[in-house]
């Protein structure tokens, strides 16, 4: 019964990702609008659409969730169950004027662009203080080799990035933003083409094991 | 029907019973001498036995009578008819049918009277050696009888002999084993044991001995035991019938009598006293046996001249209620001593429940079975090893700890944050000096004048697409990062518009669609046709499936225009066209994080064919898409880039450039960034110079 149950779940997971993964190598001008082809190519969409639902079901899941998190720490006066009844009323008028109004309502669109916008970016904005206060302090916390490069090189690229110590149109605005170039686009190109090729072979290999049910996410042992 | 009570439990028997129908005891009294010698049977027997007359009948219910009106208990009327015997008292006579105490009815030989008559043992003696001149005349049965009497005396000496050894032994050590003497296993089985009797039927006997022991010597004138009637026992006493098959017995006398009770008890005989009768109970025996009440007004009329039993009471041979002291070290004394007291038998509650219902004196079974007790010492000790009892120790320790208040720790010490302070305000101060720069007369920053390569074939690209397709713009960005792309992403859009594109917007992140509507609310109202396609859910597969079905994944718009009930984002005439992502004209993705620029790069490649897919980044995202734009075959045909970039953009595109004040802002805030990285590396390597110093 286990057995059956691992090579029924195995060849349906195998059959699919071999279904989906075969769309990207064929053309869509290629396939005709009738025969087997098309009815392969209508299936691979349904099969895409199920995956969009599911993951439409999960987000919603996901609210269920959070809402039952603080709906707990609200009823068992947790610590800091204040900002979880905060939340909820702010979730419950959220949920309740969108379901009334529409998503797209002026009211709902108050709501986002006087309370969530400039919170969200005065977020940021504090991100930028943050950022600079620890600068200030690194060299003099950790006085190495590794924070005085870090430091050199951001301040390289402030530098090269903007008005500032140096004027536009200048010489040395030239060359900081030579620097500033090479700094983002040679050096943090190279390691982020290192970070994306480790990425996509870590992507290769759990797609293959998955699908030669050598890793099963979809619950059987 | 007239009725007879039990003297034990006091249940109502017909008066034809001996024994009681509930427990058993017996009803009628022996008389004495009612054993006579004879099998048991024949000694309870509640009728005549076969072949008696009824003239035997009468005197035998005349002593009852007159002990049961002597004793004072209720007289009971005349028997009608005979009740049948129970059943194991059938039995029990069948099964002692056999049994051969005596000679068959009347068959007593010659020599048996003489020895009878002779009284003494040296008489007997010289009868017995006479008996064994006339050997030839001696008849079976009694050979029988006199080889088990013999077999039994030659048997007492012994047991007497390893309970002495055992007594002292005792005395000295207890044994380790409780193993029975080999004396016990070889002693041959006495028929005492081997045919015990039913427990009232055995003191019954006790009863008859005792009368058998008293009535002799001094019977008094209203005792129901009269000389006539002893005669008649002794002549006219019914044998069973299975003593028939013997030979005529003479007339037996009481002290004849006595000593044909031998074979009851033979356990009890004296090794030295074999004339003695084996059932010697003196008067103080007689204090603690539970009589009927005619015999002991009986024995209050025996004059006490009899010393005999007080000297045979003061030396027995066996010591009554005296354990060995190794079977008294193993008697279970703390379990039951405390539960269980003896009383006295008048004060013992009557048993109310079991077999035993109705009966006084018996142990009661339910207390002491179901009242709980104290566990003894043994079961309440645990044998533990010594790792077990480490393991115990530590888990007591953990659980005290737990339970140990813990000190409150002291808190960090007040302290003004003077360097975040300082730096918040340096900063503050730095963004909002450029909106009075105008005011101070001074001049801002210089627009920049060097370009990025990247920047023209960009705005060539855009500049060049046909508008007959509408452009996608994505928005794929939390409002958190509004301020940085909204103002780079800008200068794209504003070329768009320009250039009079229908324009659809889309995003992955729910708060993508207001910050669309935003961006274009002004270009809308200025005319520009917009088109909201909403939010799309399911992350890359659902960018996938846009891109090769953008119907099926894009089902409802966003804040789209009222006029003429338009439900359907895909009836508006800028969309009707569009069947596939290939079929927008441009595609434009405003986002700060990597991922979901590599999702859009590698899900839509395979379907976008020739729309150019421009990238509109954040600083921090840049490094990470662009081998997507450097690569031989592009997956990302531009990138727009920071501020300075936009700013350059609106400049090569003929756009309206951004205000001054945002410009001087950043240029302020740059300076400031700097210049407090030059003040924190300058104070950390004074601070490390110092410590190096000091050593």
């Amino acid at each position: 019964m286990r057995l059956g149950s691992y090579l029924l779940w195995a060849a349906v997971a195998t059959a699919v990702g071999i279904l989906v993964l075969l769309g990207y190598f064929v053309q869509l001008d290629a396939i005709p609008a009738e025969g087997w082809l098309q009815s392969i190519f209508q299936l691979r969409l349904l099969l895409m659409r199920w995956a969009v639902l599911l993951a439409g079901v999960a987000l919603f899941v996901g609210l269920i969730n959070l809402l039952a998190v603080h709906w707990s720490k609200v009823s068992e006066q947790a610590r800091g169950w204040g900002y979880s009844a905060v939340f909820l009323l702010a979730f419950l008028a959220t949920l309740i004027l969108g379901l009334i109004f529409g998503p797209d309502s002026a009211a709902v669109l108050l709501f986002f662009n006087y309370i969530q916008m400039p919170v969200e970016t005065t977020l940021s904005a504090l991100l930028a203080i943050t950022l600079a206060l620890a600068g200030f302090r690194l060299l003099a916390r950790r006085p190495d080799l590794i924070s005085a490069i870090f430091i050199g090189t951001a301040f390289l690229v402030l530098l090269g990035s903007g008005p500032g110590l140096i004027p536009s149109g200048g010489m040395l605005d030239s060359f900081f933003g030579g620097l500033r170039n090479w700094l983002a686009q040679v050096s943090a190109a190279g390691g982020a083409r290192g970070i994306l090729l480790g990425v996509a072979l870590g992507s290769i290999m759990t797609g293959l094991r998955v699908l030669l049910a050598l890793d099963r996410p979809y619950g059987d042992e | 029907m007239p009725e007879v009570r039990c003297p034990m439990c006091s249940a109502p028997n017909p008066e034809t019973a001996d024994v009681c129908g509930e427990c058993g005891a017996r009803l009628k009294p022996l008389v004495a001498g009612g054993d006579l010698g004879l099998p048991h049977e024949e000694a309870g027997a509640p009728g005549p036995p076969p072949g008696v007359e009824d003239g035997e009948e009468d005197w035998l219910a005349r002593i009852r009578s007159q002990a049961l009106t002597s004793g004072g208990e209720e007289p009971t009327e005349e028997e009608s008819g005979e009740s049948p015997a129970p059943d194991w008292l059938g039995r029990l006579r069948e099964a002692d049918s056999g049994y051969e105490e005596g000679p068959p009815e009347g068959v007593l030989p010659e020599w048996m009277d003489e020895f009878i008559a002779a009284g003494d043992e040296s008489e007997a003696a010289a009868a017995e050696d006479e008996g064994l001149e006339q050997a030839e005349q001696v008849p079976e049965w009694l050979a029988r009888i006199r080889a088990k009497q013999a077999m039994q005396k030659a048997a007492i000496p012994e047991e007497e002999d390893w309970l002495e050894r055992l007594r002292h032994e005792g005395e000295a050590e207890i044994p380790a084993a409780e193993e029975p003497p080999s004396e016990i296993e070889a002693m041959p089985p006495s028929e005492a044991l081997e045919e015990p009797l039913p427990e009232p039927e055995a003191e019954e006997a006790v009863q008859e001995g005792l009368a058998a022991e008293a009535e002799p010597e001094t019977l008094p004138a209203e005792s129901p035991f009269f000389a006539e009637d002893l005669d008649a026992l002794t002549e006219e006493m019914p044998l069973p019938e299975v003593q028939e098959e013997g030979p005529e017995a003479p007339p037996l006398a009481p002290e004849d009598l006595e000593g044909e009770a031998l074979p009851h008890v033979p356990a009890l005989v004296p090794e030295d006293q074999s004339e003695v009768p084996l059932v010697e109970i003196g008067e103080s025996d007689l204090e603690g046996v539970e009589l009927p009440d005619w015999l002991e007004d009986l024995r209050a009329e025996i004059p006490v001249s009899a010393e005999e039993p007080e000297e045979e009471v003061e030396s027995p041979d066996l010591a009554p209620a005296t354990l060995p002291s190794w079977l008294e070290a193993m008697r279970p004394t703390d379990a039951f001593r405390p539960e269980i007291e003896i009383e006295r038998e008048e004060e013992q509650p009557v048993e109310s429940a079991g077999p035993l219902a109705g009966l006084r004196g018996v142990l009661m079974a339910e207390p002491v079975v179901a009242k709980p007790r104290m566990a003894t010492a043994a079961a309440a000790q645990l044998e533990v090893t010594e790792r077990q009892y480490a393991q115990a120790e530590l888990l007591q320790r953990l659980v005290d700890y737990e339970q140990q208040e813990m000190a409150p720790s002291e808190g960090p010490a007040m302290r003004i944050p003077f360097v975040r302070w300082a730096i918040s305000l340096v900063m503050l101060v730095a963004v909002l000096i450029p909106f009075s720069f105008e005011r101070m007369g001074m001049r801002g920053y210089p627009l920049p004048a060097s370009i990025s390569p990247d920047l023209a074939p960009l705005i060539q690209r855009i500049g060049d697409q046909p508008v007959d397709r509408p452009a996608l713009v994505v928005f794929d960005y939390t409002p958190g990062y509004t301020g940085e792309l909204s103002s780079v992403a800008g200068a794209v859009v504003g070329q768009l518009t320009q250039r009079g594109y229908p324009i659809a917007t889309l995003s992955t992140r729910p708060t993508g669609p207001p910050l669309a509507e935003r961006m274009f609310a002004e270009a809308a109202a200025a005319g520009a046709q917009v088109s909201h396609l909403g939010y799309l859910a399911g992350g890359p597969t659902a960018v996938q499936l846009f891109s090769i079905a953008p119907r099926d994944a894009v089902l409802s718009g966003f804040h789209l225009p009222r006029e003429g009930e338009e439900k359907d984002p895909w009836a508006i005439e800028g969309l009707r066209q569009v069947q596939r992502l290939s079929d927008f004209g441009l595609v434009v993705v405003i986002t700060a994080g990597t991922e979901t620029a590599r999702t859009w790069a590698e899900q839509t490649h395979p379907w976008i064919g020739d729309t150019p897919l421009i990238m509109v980044l954040s600083a921090g995202a840049e490094p990470l898409v662009r081998p997507y734009f450097e690569a031989a075959d592009r997956r990302v045909d531009g990138i727009l880039t920071g501020l300075p970039s936009a700013v350059s953009y609106r400049q090569l595109s003929g756009q309206p450039q951004l205000a001054a004040s945002q410009w001087n802002a950043f240029g302020t805030g740059m300076l400031a960034a700097q210049l407090i990285l030059l003040a924190g590396g300058a104070y950390g390597f004074i601070s490390w110079l110092i410590r190096r110093a000091q050593g």
